[in-house]
């Protein structure tokens, strides 16, 4: 059979023909077997009309047994708490010793909008139990309650709380998808209210540059079919975060620092992760282009035939591995 | 076990959610997904990146 090729247009647009993309053969068994189960998951989105909390609880009912394997694998301790009259949950290592003196600041994953629980916790529990690390999950302000900076807002109230018990070279912050963007955020806008950086940021399933824009949204929207293709000519732009950034430049330094050469410049050693068939991919890859131009410490990790956040999976190697290079990172740069 | 299989596509849709309708008629529709774990790419149009610098724009065009 003789495959249709790509055709270009004048304009740079290349038409993709249809193609079958099979299993990538460098992945794990485990991550092809999953790649096939997808064929068993429903396709097209649920209706946009449902309420937020509706969708808030849905979503951590359907990710809970997945908490509970990852917390298998993954034995910690989880109190509730408030730091600075935001509430907080600090995870701990349940099976090892508690590395003294360092904690890990986690900001979670959910598009501005939800999963305060279960994307936590998905985050900081093999962090906590492979690192030995203290954890400080924050559970920020979200949309469409509250618009951007109120995150940052909350994140800063207890960074700045925690300043008074650790030095800043014995922290780091770090956090997948919305999490990630906001870490990248907070590398702005500690400096800009006048805090020390961390010691190192981990921006997962993110970048320092908007969702949704750049070759990996196409990626994601075709290929990966986990997040909507982008819009058409002529059609408007989908808000997954429901009105967060509403008002706001995108470009602004503080929302897409990679695009500000003298702004990336201030951000401390970073870690970057996100796969091949991520919406990510994009942001990551320029975030990572951007802060090596600005002579900062960055160190990329992409996984084969991966997607958004990844390290989601405690069944998959490749997700463990992510767990352990990310430990690794931390290990080297938080003192 | 289901719920093991692709977390980030969970996580994904869910947050799709959000989203307005994703697929409308007359665009082209998302992948569809063998039992073997191909994925089924439907043809669509590939813009150059906007993200790319306007040199290696121009160096795609030729």
């Amino acid at each position: 059979m003789t495959l249709a090729k790509p055709a270009f247009a004048e304009d740079g647009t290349v038409s993709v023909p249809a193609f079958k993309l099979p299993p990538s053969s460098f992945s794990s068994p485990e991550a092809q077997a999953a790649q096939a189960r997808r064929a068993l998951v429903p396709g097209g989105a649920p209706p946009i009309d449902m309420p937020i909390e509706a969708i808030r609880q849905g979503l951590e009912q359907m990710l809970a047994p997945q908490v509970e394997a990852m917390r298998k694998v993954y034995p910690v301790n989880i109190t509730e708490d408030e730091i600075a009259g935001i509430p907080v949950r600090v995870i701990t290592p349940a099976a090892r010793t508690e590395l003294p003196g360092k904690i890990l600041l986690n900001l979670h994953g959910g598009a501005f909008t939800m999963c305060a629980d279960a994307c936590a916790l998905l985050e900081s529990v093999p962090i906590a139990a492979l690192g030995g690390y203290r954890i400080v999950t924050v559970d920020y302000r979200m949309a469409p309650e509250a618009q951007h900076p109120a995150a940052l807002e909350d994140i800063e109230a207890v960074y700045r709380k925690l300043l008074e018990t650790y030095a800043p070279q014995s922290m780091a912050i770090y956090g997948c998808s919305a999490g990630g963007a906001l870490t990248a955020q907070m590398a702005v806008w500690l400096p800009m209210r006048g805090l020390p950086q961390p010691a190192a940021v981990g921006i997962f399933g993110a970048g320092g540059v908007r969702f949704m824009h750049g070759d990996s949204a196409y990626i994601a929207g075709y290929v990966d079919g986990s997040f909507p293709p982008p819009p058409l000519p002529g059609e408007s732009a989908s808000d997954m975060t429901r009105g967060y950034f509403h008002g706001f430049d995108m470009d602004d330094p503080v929302i897409s620092p990679a695009l500000h050469p003298e702004v990336i410049a201030k951000f401390p050693p970073t870690l970057l992760i996100t796969g091949t068939r991520a919406m990510d991919m994009t942001p990551a890859i320029i975030t990572n282009s951007a802060l090596l131009k600005a002579g900062v410490s960055s160190t990329l990790i992409v996984g084969e035939a991966m997607g958004h956040c990844f390290i989601y999976a405690p069944e998959i190697p490749e997700s463990l591995d992510a767990h352990q290079a990310i430990v690794d990172f931390f290990g080297k740069h938080v003192k | 076990m289901r719920l093991k299989l692709g977390i980030a596509r969970i996580v994904a849709l869910a947050l799709a959610t959000s989203a307005p309708s994703l697929y409308a008629a007359d665009k082209p529709t998302g992948p569809t997904f063998g039992a073997d774990g191909t994925v089924h790419v439907p043809a669509f149009d590939f813009p150059a990146s906007e993200l790319s610098s306007p040199e290696a724009r121009a160096a795609n065009l030729k």
